[in-house]
């Protein structure tokens, strides 16, 4: 009876894959949902309702002041103006024009306050909303929200980090998790490795090969003890086809032109179209890092350069998937390490900061347009609002459809998803 | 007075052994001292099977056996020769499985994986070290005792070349005091005290914070980083407690005893080092060190320890099996903290030798029963070689007349084969780090993929001169090229039903037979029987 009965996801993604991957390609690809929602009415809804996250990465740690917490006009604000945004008494720096209109579908924090303004130490704990622990690494958020929101028998990736520039970089730990779980990395090409068929090797071979393979791994694995490893081991080698399969799917030509153009080209905007891609073809979780926010020297130079690239992608980008309606059910946030210094050093730059910063979510959960916390006039520290990475960590979890509290049990231990002191911040989720 | 007494009869028996070894080259003798101990587990865990109503498994085939104790003691599967030559026809492999286990545990394979091995234990992702892991593997070729290693990796001396890269496990975490604690506490003591840093342990009972900050006044001390480990004469641990209040913590060791200075000196403080202090009370104490070593071995080879997990010893986490693990601890302090022979007993067990194939009615027991053997993904080493080996691209070959006459005279024996071993490790190194390891379990989408597309990896099983797949071209008979592949790769006679399906396939393929005999390899070498310890 086991295989009369096909999970549904199961059914939307091979459909997925047989009518828009392997056969029509581009054209099925840029009107997903179209081609079989008519005939698959379970599959709109399921696929509305399948959670996706967009992790944005602005690694060296970017800075509040020139982006969502300007202090225009004091000694600590720099050379740039605020302007008005859409979110009536909410201004943001003058190099956010696009976002500035789109602030109804963002919510900002800008009361975080994360202590800690070493690189590394500060990337781990942003990105797993724990404190480190000599003797437990902590899996990575998107680690976690990968195996929370895997969907069943998916061929695809559960979780696809890109990153290609060597600034920063930092592979998505999966701690105590199993590596399972850990993402398909892109770092030097926006193509995975090991997709391509073996040079001389016919599909047909590669596929009757492992065929042969998983045939005398089940025989192998009749009465033995603990073969449980075996389902997983062959469920491993199942996804190799899958993965594939979506060539395709990373390759960006396949996008049409117009659609290109308004990522632009720059690698952030290459990045964001790509991660788009995966999000609507079913990937549950994408983390795009973008480089050189590190701006000891001349920081306001190289924000004027940065950020009008990342307000433009940006908002592209929340259009791009609120138009394909997926925007309601995608978290994307935006995080740094930390933000930056209100001092501005000799070097017309500022240096790392952890005591008042901000990050920004839109999308799936999050109530657009909410604003919390505040910093002091000179955005020395946090005036109100005060939110910790643990914070974060429960915000993104509970946007995301998962309880923060929820236990893994790590040898005798039961660990939560986000720290248990934490709070998610009710006034940025919806 | 009666231990000393039992440690000293054990050496004196051990050295007798030693020498009769030499003088009777019969093996059965050099592997007669893991006899008594490998009793001693086998009928407490008897005990422990009758008290739970549990019928064990039967005892592994001799071709499984085999393999799995050479991957066990060397890192990879037996060559050809040696399958040959331990599995002869009618010599059941029980007779001479003894004098097997001595020969692999006096080959310098031993060693060198063994030293691999514990280089991961004591450095986690930063092992790979070259002076640090070759410092493990001559003090295990030396049969350095453990309590000596154990001191030397703490407190020196470090003053000659041959020790100075003893002091990688401190300089890899002098300036971190917390990782430098917990580590030290978690690998020697099988003890995580690091909840206990801030509060008292909300799980365990046994720990308290000023465990913790006990164990820490150890290292408090300590100073230096890479190339150099120093220790101040002074500077005391303060905390401030669950309650709020300042205290300075005692120079407390996990059971509790305290380390005590030697009075002043004409109003001088003397020199102490509070490592040394640690040492001595931990080799007084003997439970913590030697439990942890013998827990984390028995995880080696069974998949799991006999307290689980293997850093969680402690009063409110019994062993799964009563009494085996307190006792043969103790057999190990008595053996002078021999790794060798705590090896060499664990693997002659008849509990060791059981198979993963559970064929009773009754449902699988319990993991920690250690009832049936369970299946384990082979860590990235033990398989990167076994590939190398089984698809013909590493030689494991036993020297030649010539060559053995030249390590004779160069003083070098065994040269050949640390040869062998480093090149297969140098060729292994690409693969080791797209292979899962061990204790995660499961296998990762990027293995497989890697294991399928990867070039290099493919080019491992391209029919080259001597490889398995360049052999098997040449046998025409499509049955009996099975049935020679499932003997290469697997090291065990074929079944007919195996040999029916691969024939089948091997038949249905329109490309050129050698792409055939390439690909046959690849589908065994990635299949579950090879990937896994079973």
């Amino acid at each position: 009876m086991k295989n009369v009965c096909v999970p549904a996801e199961h059914a939307l993604h091979r459909r997925l894959f047989l009518g828009g991957l392997l056969t029509g390609g581009a054209a099925a690809l840029s009107v997903p949902g179209v081609s079989f929602a008519a005939d698959v009415p379970a599959a709109e809804k399921l696929r509305k309702d399948q959670k996706r996250v967009l992790f944005i990465w602005l690694a060296g740690g970017s800075s509040q002041f020139e982006m969502w917490d300007p202090k225009p006009g004091r000694e600590t604000g720099g050379p740039f103006r605020a302007i008005q945004t859409s979110v009536s008494g909410y201004q943001v720096c003058e190099l956010m024009p696009k976002l500035a209109t789109r602030m109804n579908n963002i919510a900002v924090v800008r009361s975080l306050n994360t202590k800690i303004s070493e690189h590394f130490q500060a990337a781990d704990l942003i990105s797993s909303g724990w404190p480190k622990e000599p003797a437990l690494e902590h899996p990575e958020i998107g680690v976690v929200l990968a195996k929370e929101l895997a969907l069943q028998n998916s061929k695809l990736p559960d979780y696809v980090s890109l990153f290609t520039t060597s600034e920063g970089r930092r592979r998505p730990s999966p701690g105590f998790l199993s590596r399972r779980h850990a993402p398909l990395l892109l770092e030097g090409s926006l193509r995975p490795s090991n997709i391509e068929l073996p040079a001389g090797l016919s599909d047909t071979q590669h596929l009757e090969r492992d065929r042969l393979r998983a045939a005398l791994s089940l025989d192998f694995a009749k009465e033995r003890a603990g073969n449980d490893l075996i389902q997983g081991y062959n469920e491993a080698y199942a996804r190799v086809r899958g993965l594939m399969s979506s060539d395709e799917l990373f390759d960006l030509e396949k996008e049409p032109t117009p659609v290109r153009e308004r990522y632009g080209s720059t690698p952030f905007g290459r990045h964001c179209l790509l991660a788009r891609r995966l999000l609507e073809a079913g990937v549950p979780v994408v983390k795009v890092a973008r480089g050189f926010w590190d701006s000891h020297h001349d920081n306001f130079e190289s924000h004027r350069e940065l950020v009008p690239d990342f307000d433009n992608v940006l908002s592209v980008l929340l259009d791009d998937l609120d138009e394909r309606g997926l925007l309601s059910s995608t978290l994307v946030i935006v995080l740094s390490e930390f933000g930056r210094t209100p001092k501005i050093n000799q070097d017309v730059g500022r240096d790392h900061f952890a005591d008042a910063w901000s990050c920004a979510l839109a999308g799936c959960g999050i109530r657009g347009g909410a604003i919390h916390g505040e910093t002091n006039e000179d955005g020395t520290a946090v005036k109100s609002g005060e939110a910790s990475a643990a914070d974060i960590a429960a915000t993104i979890f509970h946007a995301a459809g998962i309880d923060p509290q929820k236990h893994y049990q790590v040898g005798q231990r039961p660990v939560p998803l986000a720290k248990e002191d934490s709070q998610p911040i009710k006034t940025v989720l919806s | 007075m009666s231990k000393t007494a039992r440690i000293l009869s054990n050496r004196c028996v051990s050295v007798a052994l030693f020498v009769l070894s030499f003088l009777v080259v019969s093996s059965a003798f050099a592997a007669e001292p893991f006899a008594a101990t490998a009793r001693q587990i086998d009928e407490r865990l008897a005990a422990h099977w009758k008290s739970k109503n549990i019928t064990p498994a039967n005892v592994a085939s001799d071709a499984t056996r085999l393999k799995r104790v050479t991957l066990d003691l060397l890192g990879r599967i037996p060559t050809q020769a040696e399958f040959d030559a331990r599995l002869q026809a009618g010599k059941p492999l029980a007779e001479h499985y003894p004098a097997i286990i001595g020969e692999l545990l006096d080959s310098p394979e031993f060693s060198l994986h063994m030293g691999a091995m514990l280089d991961e234990m004591l450095q986690g992702s930063a092992a790979g070290n070259a002076d640090f892991s070759d410092y493990l593997r001559r003090s295990l070729r030396e049969e350095k005792p453990w309590d000596k290693l154990f001191r030397e990796l703490l407190v020196g001396p470090w003053d000659v070349a041959e020790r100075k890269p003893a002091t990688k496990f401190l300089e890899l975490r002098a300036k971190d005091l917390d990782k430098l604690t917990t580590d030290t506490t978690r690998i020697f003591f099988g003890v995580d005290v690091s909840c206990a840093r801030c509060h008292d342990h909300p799980l365990v009972d046994d720990w308290k914070q000023h465990h913790y900050y006990g164990m820490a006044s150890f290292f408090h001390r300590t100073t230096g980083g890479k190339g150099s480990i120093g220790e101040k004469n002074e500077g005391d641990v303060t905390f401030k407690a669950a309650d709020g209040s300042q205290k300075t913590a005692s120079v407390m060791f996990l059971s509790g005893q305290v380390a005590t200075d030697p009075p002043e000196k004409d109003g001088k403080k003397p020199k102490v080092s509070r490592r040394e202090q640690l040492v001595d009370i931990a080799l007084g104490e003997q439970k913590f060190l030697s439990r942890a070593l013998v827990n984390r071995l028995w995880e080696q080879f069974f998949g799991r320890g006999l307290v689980h997990p293997v850093d969680q010893i402690h009063s409110g986490n019994p062993p799964s099996v009563p009494g085996l693990l307190e006792w043969l601890a103790e057999d190990f302090v008595a053996s002078g903290y021999n790794v060798k022979q705590l090896v060499g007993a664990i693997v002659s067990s008849r509990a060791y030798q059981l198979s993963s194939r559970w064929e009773h009615s009754s449902s699988v027991p319990d993991e920690g029963d250690f009832a049936v053997m369970r299946l384990q993904l082979l860590t990235p080493r033990q398989y990167a070689f076994s590939v190398l080996l089984a698809t013909g691209r590493a030689d494991f070959s036993p020297p030649s007349a010539l060559e053995q006459r030249v390590e004779r005279l160069a003083g070098s024996a065994g040269s050949k084969r640390i040869s062998q071993y480093l090149a297969t490790e140098q060729q292994a190194a690409e693969l080791l780090a797209n292979l899962d390891p061990k204790q995660d379990g499961q296998t990762s989408a990027a293995e497989a993929l890697f294991l399928s597309n990867n070039p290099a990896v493919q080019k491992l099983f391209v029919a080259d001169e001597k490889t398995l797949a360049a052999k098997l071209l040449t046998i025409e008979d499509s049955k009996q090229l099975a049935e020679a592949a499932v003997r290469g790769v697997f090291g065990r006679a074929p079944v007919t039903e195996e040999v029916e399906r691969l024939t089948a396939w091997l038949n249905a393929q329109t490309s050129p037979r050698q792409q055939t005999c390439e690909q046959l390899v690849w589908v065994l070498v990635t299949s579950a029987e090879f990937r896994f310890k079973h």
